[in-house]
């Protein structure tokens, strides 16, 4: 018994000392030369070839040193020109003529122009990796002059302009880089993959494999120099870790996972600083339709009925993401033209106490944030007479769900978002019956058909009014209940301003226009 | 490993060999009865929701209350019954597969000797939180689930301990008269050679029950275990990880269970080891 | 010794094979998709499937093993599904890391265990205190210790540095690839006092629970090896208590503890894992902890394969000492 008291002895002035130290945590960041940023990233990410990476975390080194013919303005679904001065699209939709600029240069200094672009898109489509998608249709690209670049499609893609502003879309690779550095039929991608060669603000300078990576300005960047010369990323996998990290002046900025309390508590601290930015994610739960609790229309209609999701993105989220109320994120369809709110009812639930079978499996795919909300869930279910467990999944059993019917759980809480702000990127690769990553396998043929009808629709309005009609079928199927739109939530030392940030890149910042201020 | 428990002087019956151990054996027994009573005077129940979400340990909540409003205090009792009578399971089961393999490696033939050995080579070699995770991947995550694995890969280090005890208590003038005197090898195993190798099996077992709480919460580390919303403590404490900086309660008191659990084990596995040591 | 070299070696061998073959069927009991994840998931169907095809994973399950063994047996343990690297590749440059660390935790643990163990044998004053001190903590889950060591010795005491190797922006890159030593060896002792100050908090938590388990061998072979006649003896000599414990009880009573320390090669590595995840360690464990989310099996199954030819290589070399220390054991 003896041992017990003295535990809790320890427990107590433990507890006290936590506390005691959470309260005045050193508020002095570190007074390291301000040319330098250092960043964490929370995993070793895959290898950096911008024509086969395609994950979020690394996305802030390829966005940094590559860039495609278009992109989307700071905080925007709105698509201007990068590389492209301008563009044209024909009548019948299937053939793009951009009108690149002159005056770039790749970071190995040499020039950029049509001839480069041609080469960065066959290298692309030759490599056939992950992101290689956004060039299926692609009959052919032409070079007629160095400013003018044209692209052919087999038929018209309505989401086209978009994959070419995504940050997974095909960007400008240096073809002398490419041709130096080839290893057999490698189009180089051994030495891409630890090395940048595109025309962006920065280029990778050193690469220690699962601890360090380090961005150096690009001497021969075209638009303005960046005002941090070298960008340090140190992998830290513990978001507390790289907290305690930040907070003790070990680095400058966390770019995403910590919990709502921990940015909170940063926020309240004066040397640090917490910024929102608006991004396409959203929290959803997805419905299992052959689930033996959900499978019925109207109990999924129950459990939609009693999400209150005002209340459930409040506690979640706090002010890091607002309750949804569009089918899809902001600026994929006209505003009000696919609403989706309703009547929160916390007694609708009660209406399944009465099934035969009454145990659910919840899934949870994500952050901590994710975890608390199913966690939530499962409370809630409880009191409405279920039976609910709570089961994670990490990456490779989550992308296994599609093809493993067995291992889905009843119903799967998660945050996606799409490639590109174009509500097909969504459609296509989280709902069609034949989406490679459609987890729970809902099929909703009648919305597939009008989405494949808005895929090849050249004119926009007519494009939008199938893919809005398409929108409310599968809204209609109860297989997906929105609850949240997410943001990008970055903590950082104060003092750094001069923010910018892009709707489709998780997890970054534009670190071109990042200023230190002393 | 063979010689490590082997107290050589330890021999004798089986209810000899119990006397003196009793003072560790009442030790375990006594923790094991506060782990099951220990839920009686739980304010609420594991599951329920009992306050609002990170209140911080005080007169509502004695050790506050986690993401979703559980009594941490609440759950950390029942925590204690789950994860103790887990690691008893283990310990358990391995002890008995241990008991079967040692003594038919230590009585068999020497082929069959050297082909268990061999086996139990294998699994001491093969990292134990790697097995668990693909055996849970692969028949799906749940508490029985995951005992299943851990009781795969804890069995091996029991029966080398028992083939130890075993070959070294063959060749004792005792064993070998009963041999000679025509008794068949089953008698000779169950009655000769059993109850010598019992006192360090208890000893080794109890020292190892600490070892298994450790490891059953290292799993939940890696997200294997007994789903929320079960009160188990590793997973308790693995999932409140990421609440440290704000709301240090939720992974500490579960931890600090853990670490009691452990503490708690080791120290009945010390006295038992002493007394044996002094038979 | 040669021959139970020998005998230890054909052993090694079969373990690694059975082992290769546990891990076959349990990566294909369970249910995930590397290939998957490898390619990204807006990539077709069929893309997968070509690449499936490309990488032999929609071979018959004994078709994928009996290549996977053969060309392990000429070191090519294929290339990892995350890194796109070979797999001997990574683990060359990430073993270095997890070596200095297991070093440095084996000679902690040696350390307390050496205390633990005659401390309480010895029946000095103070004993039990130390016992139980070293129980209780050594008591601790890995990963709270761990995250409450950085709170504690960094952010509070601002003591010790949170994570990673070294804070030298060009840290040697040889010979041996242990910092510390690399340090001294080319003339830069900053490198090896920044390196060991890296080192302690990791250390000291991968080392306490082998530390515990070896002591408490130890003090159990040392009271029974104190009683023995010969140290009767040595005592009725008139020979002073230091010098007994010294240079008759522990030479007789380190067979055990030895044989303890081997089999805890098992749980150094498990707790490499949790301590170089937290402590951002670029060593074997942090490497096995970002492969197992992506199921990256090339990856689990070379680290696998190391570790069982690096436990057996150690109580091989274990069983080598104790013949050593007592002949009598080499049978």
């Amino acid at each position: 018994m003896r041992t017990v008291t003295s535990a809790l002895v320890l427990t107590l002035t433990l507890g006290a000392g936590l506390t005691a130290c959470s309260g005045n945590s050193p508020s002095a960041p570190s007074t390291s030369t301000p040319t330098t940023l250092r960043l964490a990233l929370s995993a070793d990410p895959a290898p950096l070839d911008p024509d086969t990476y395609y994950e979020a975390e690394g996305l802030q080194i390829t966005t940094a040193a590559y860039q495609g013919l278009l992109t989307y303005k700071p905080d925007s679904a709105e698509i201007t020109g990068l590389l492209a001065k301008s563009w044209k699209v024909s009548s019948d939709g299937k053939t793009y003529t951009f009108a690149l600029r002159t005056d770039v240069k790749f970071s190995d200094g040499t020039a950029f122009d049509a001839a480069a672009m041609k080469a960065s898109f066959e290298r692309r489509v030759a490599l056939a990796g992950g992101p290689a998608y956004t060039l299926a249709e692609v009959e052919s690209t032409d070079a007629p002059d160095p400013a003018t670049f044209v692209v052919r499609l087999k038929r018209p893609v309505a989401p086209f302009l978009d994959y070419l502003a995504s940050p997974y879309g095909p960007v400008a690779v240096s073809p002398a880089a490419v041709k130096a550095h080839a290893a057999g039929d490698d189009h180089g991608a051994g030495w891409l993959g630890a090395h940048t060669a595109g025309t962006g603000p920065y280029q990778l300078s050193s690469v220690v494999k699962t601890t360090r990576y380090v961005l150096t300005a690009n001497a021969h960047y075209w638009g303005g120099k960046p005002r941090f010369a070298e960008v340090d990323f140190a992998v830290v996998p513990d978001f507390s870790t790289q907290s305690i990290e930040l907070q003790g002046g070990q680095l400058d900025m966390v770019l995403h996972g910590l919990n709502t309390r921990d940015y909170a508590a940063i926020k309240q601290n004066p040397g640090f600083q917490v910024q929102n930015f608006p991004t396409l994610f959203k929290t959803q739960i997805w419905v299992n339709p052959d689930s033996a609790v959900f499978g019925p229309h109207a109990a999924r209609q129950a459990l939609r009925d009693s999400l209150d999701t005002v209340a459930l993105t409040k506690q979640i989220y706090g002010d890091r993401a607002t309750a949804s109320t569009e089918v899809y994120p902001e600026g994929m369809l006209p505003k009000g033209a696919a609403s989706d709110m309703w009547q929160a009812n916390p007694q609708a639930l009660a209406a399944l106490s009465g099934n035969k079978d009454k145990s659910i499996t919840i899934g949870y795919y994500g952050d901590n944030s994710l975890q608390q909300l199913a966690n939530t869930l499962q409370i809630q279910m409880q009191q409405a007479g279920l039976t609910a467990t709570v089961r994670p999944y990490g990456p490779a059993q989550v992308f296994a769900l599609p093809a493993e019917p067995k291992q889905r759980p009843d119903i799967l809480v998660a945050a996606m978002n799409p490639d590109a702000a174009h509500v097909d990127t969504w459609m296509s690769i989280y709902q069609a019956a034949k989406a490679p990553v459609n987890f729970l396998g809902c099929s909703v043929p009648a919305a597939d058909k009008l989405a494949d009808a808005a895929r090849v629709t050249v004119d926009r309005s007519e494009s939008q009014e199938l893919y809005t009609k398409a929108a409310r079928e599968y809204q209609n199927s109860l297989c997906w209940i929105n609850i949240a739109d997410v943001r990008d939530t970055i903590a950082a030392k104060a003092g750094l301003t001069g923010w910018r940030h892009q709707m489709p890149w998780v997890f970054t910042v534009d670190l071109a226009t990042l200023e230190p201020t002393s | 490993m063979t010689a490590i428990l082997t107290s050589t002087r330890a021999s004798g019956r089986l209810a000899g060999g119990l006397s003196r151990l009793n003072g560790g054996l009442v030790a375990v027994a006594v923790i094991t009865l506060l782990a099951v009573l220990g839920p009686l005077v739980a304010p609420h129940t594991a599951t329920e929701a009992a306050g609002v979400p990170f209140t911080p340990p005080g007169a509502s909540a004695l050790f506050g209350t986690d993401d979703v409003g559980h009594d941490v205090f609440s759950r950390v009792l029942y925590g204690l019954r789950l994860s103790w009578l887990s690691a008893l399971a283990v310990v358990g089961v391995g002890m008995l597969i241990g008991l079967v393999a040692g003594v038919l490696a230590g009585l068999g033939p020497r082929w069959l000797d050297e082909l268990l050995m061999r086996i139990t080579d294998g699994f001491l070699a093969m990292p134990g939180a790697l097995v668990a995770i693909a055996v849970v991947a692969a028949i799906g995550p749940s508490l029985e689930h995951t005992l299943i694995g851990v009781s795969v890969v804890w069995w091996p280090y029991y029966a080398r301990i028992v083939r130890g005890e075993v070959r070294a208590i063959r060749s004792r003038p005792h064993v070998e008269a009963a041999r000679l005197s025509g008794i068949g090898r089953l008698r000779v195993a169950t009655h000769h050679v059993l109850p010598g190798t019992w006192s360090s099996l208890v000893v080794a077992a109890s020292l190892d029950l600490g070892y298994v709480v450790l490891t059953l919460a290292g799993l939940s580390f890696l997200g294997l275990g007994a789903p929320p919303p079960a009160p188990e403590l590793g997973a308790m404490a693995t999932q409140g990880l990421s609440s440290i900086l704000t709301a240090w309660w939720i992974p500490v008191f579960p931890g600090i269970g853990v670490a009691v659990l452990t503490f708690a084990a080791n120290l009945s596995g010390d006295r038992l080891q002493a007394q044996s040591g002094r038979i | 010794m040669l021959a139970l070299a020998g005998r230890r070696l054909a052993g090694a061998v079969a373990i690694c094979l059975g082992l290769t073959v546990v891990l076959f069927v349990l990566q294909h009991l369970s249910a995930t998709d590397p290939v998957r994840v490898l390619v990204g998931p807006s990539a077709s169907t069929a893309q997968v499937d070509a690449v499936r095809h490309q990488l032999g994973y929609d071979l018959p399950l004994y078709a994928q093993w009996w290549h996977y063994v053969t060309g392990a047996a000429t070191g090519d343990l294929q290339t990892s599904l995350r890194t796109h690297r070979p797999v001997a590749t990574d683990i060359a440059q990430f073993l270095p890391a997890s070596i200095e660390l297991a070093l440095f935790s084996c000679l902690i643990a040696a350390v307390l265990a050496l205390v633990l163990g005659i401390g309480t044998a010895g029946r000095w004053r103070g004993a039990a205190p130390l016992n139980t001190v070293l129980l209780a903590i050594a008591s601790a889950p890995a990963f709270l210790l761990t995250l409450l060591g950085i709170m504690v010795f960094y952010r509070n005491l601002g003591w010790l540095p949170p994570t990673g190797r070294t804070s030298i922006a060009d840290p040697p890159g040889g010979p041996t690839g242990l910092l510390t030593v690399d340090g001294l060896l080319t003339g830069r002792p900053d490198v090896t006092l920044d390196a060991l100050r890296h080192l302690v908090m990791p250390a000291v938590c991968v080392a306490l629970l082998p530390a515990i388990a070896v002591g408490r061998t130890l003090r159990s072979s040392l009271t029974t090896a104190l009683e023995s006649d010969h140290i009767r003896t040595a005592k009725a000599k008139g020979l002073s208590r230091r010098a007994i414990l010294l240079h008759h009880g522990l030479r007789n009573s380190a067979t055990t503890p030895l044989s303890m320390a081997g089999l805890q090669l098992g749980s150094v590595f498990a707790s490499l894992v949790v301590v170089e995840t937290v402590f951002a360690w670029p060593g074997l464990g942090l490497y096995i902890s970002q492969s197992i989310p992506t199921s990256d099996f090339p990856a689990i199954a070379g680290t696998t394969l190391l570790l069982a030819v690096a436990y057996v290589a150690v109580n091989t070399a274990v069983d080598i000492t104790q013949a050593v220390l007592d002949p009598r054991l080499a049978r």
